[in-house]
């Protein structure tokens, strides 16, 4: 009985301590990839000729559209017309070429994009077929406003805001279309007799074209 | 056996117990939830995410003593990634990840958010790793012996936290693990 006494007393300090004591607590965080790109003016650019001067010279939109990137990783931005080809809406007369190409637009990026193809000076729009996009996905030939085709270093635009960043983050772009008279916008280097009824002016009407800017994860 | 020397015996082991009691320190009435931030926002990212009152610990101890906090990941100053979204940017570091540990008696010795670090080089919240001269409650950083109970400003935490992200990580879900020390200052 003793034995056994003196076997549970000397147990029973070892059970009691705590020399220590420690608490886990488990923290769990979920970062989302975030791409916005948002447009500050209006998304519809209009250019209307009315008069020879208009013809001759063309009319030029400073800062047609605006665009803001706000991104937590690495971007790119590119720009392709959804189409090849203006869409005509309406026809003012029976003579001329409906058959405009995407390439008669000419745009300019107040970014300095360091792609292959880009808009660091006035260039023409490439559409669909000529940019090269498929499924929403660019190649080296599509026009890069910001960073380019791949994944190397210095090969797509840093993470950050449009307002903290507005040197990279915030595009200004310029939109001219230049027909000339008769309007065969040579000065885009199109060819309208290879196109259409091969007539090499432009059919006087009401036309629209689509010009999609694409966000994406550095590709 | 002889009924004095049996009575010795128990006294020895007795004061034995009595001992090594006196070494006891422990938390007690914790309250430790799991923790989640969610960053879906830009204004998240940059502003970052605080989760108030996340944690409560109180202390029970018989004996003078330290209290340090660290965390424990498979690569020590990483979080771990259990998900990856994307292939781009670095994976984020602990430090990203702020505690601030309250007290009524504004005991801690981190009085405002403190980056966190691996439990290799832990944060002393309470003393150090040397030994500490004793502070009572009401004195300053109290590491003496006391209660919760009959001391809650001294010996209750309240733990806040705050990620604050910014950019550059990559994408995915992380988990990281947050170890909380208390131990007799030696």
């Amino acid at each position: 009985m003793a034995a056994g006494l003196i076997l549970g007393l000397t147990f029973a300090p070892e059970a009691a301590a705590q020399l220590s004591d420690e608490e886990y607590n488990y923290v769990t965080m979920d970062l989302r990839g975030i791409l916005n790109l948002t447009m500050t003016t209006n998304p519809q650019v209009d250019f209307v000729f009315k008069n020879i001067q208009e013809y001759q010279q063309g009319i030029t939109r400073f800062n047609a559209t605006q665009l803001e990137v706000d991104a937590t990783l690495a971007w790119d931005l590119f720009v392709y017309a959804s189409t090849d080809n203006w869409t005509q809406v309406e026809a003012y007369s029976t003579n001329g070429n409906n058959v405009l190409p995407a390439e008669i637009l000419e745009m300019r990026s107040s970014v300095t994009s360091t792609a292959l193809v880009n808009l660091n000076d006035f260039s023409s729009l490439l559409g669909l077929t000529n940019s090269a996009v498929a499924a929403g996905v660019p190649t080296a030939a599509t026009q890069f406003l910001a960073g380019e085709f791949g994944t190397a270093a210095g090969q797509s635009f840093d993470p950050g805001t449009a307002a903290a960043n507005p040197d990279t983050h915030q595009f200004r772009l310029d939109m001219r279309l230049v027909p000339g008279i008769p309007a065969t916008f040579a000065s885009s280097g199109v060819d309208l007799s290879l196109l259409g009824n091969n007539s090499t002016f432009a059919q006087a009407g009401y036309y629209y074209l689509e010009v999609v800017y694409s966000l994406v994860e550095d590709l | 056996m002889n009924p004095s020397r049996l009575c010795f015996v128990f006294v020895f082991l007795l004061y034995g117990t009595t001992f090594v009691s006196a070494q006891n320190v422990s938390f007690e009435a914790v309250s430790s939830p799991d923790t989640h931030f969610d960053f879906r926002t830009v204004a998240q990212y940059q502003n970052g995410i605080v989760q108030y009152n996340a944690l409560q610990l109180s202390v029970q101890s018989d004996a003078r003593w330290d209290f340090f906090v660290g965390t424990e990941t498979d690569v020590p100053g990483l979080w771990n990634q259990t998900v990856s979204y994307g292939s781009h940017g670095d994976l984020p570091t602990v430090e990203l990840l702020q505690l601030r540990v309250r007290s009524g008696a504004g005991t801690p010795q981190e009085s405002g958010f403190f980056a966190l670090r691996d439990i290799s080089t832990p944060v002393y919240l309470i003393g150090s790793e040397a030994s500490d001269v004793e502070i009572t409650c009401g004195s300053g950083v109290t590491n003496a012996p006391g209660s919760y109970l009959t001391e809650p400003t001294c010996y209750t935490f309240n733990v806040d936290m705050r990620l604050q992200p910014g950019f550059g990580w990559q994408p995915g879900a992380y988990a990281l693990t947050i170890h909380f020390v208390l131990v007799p200052d030696l």
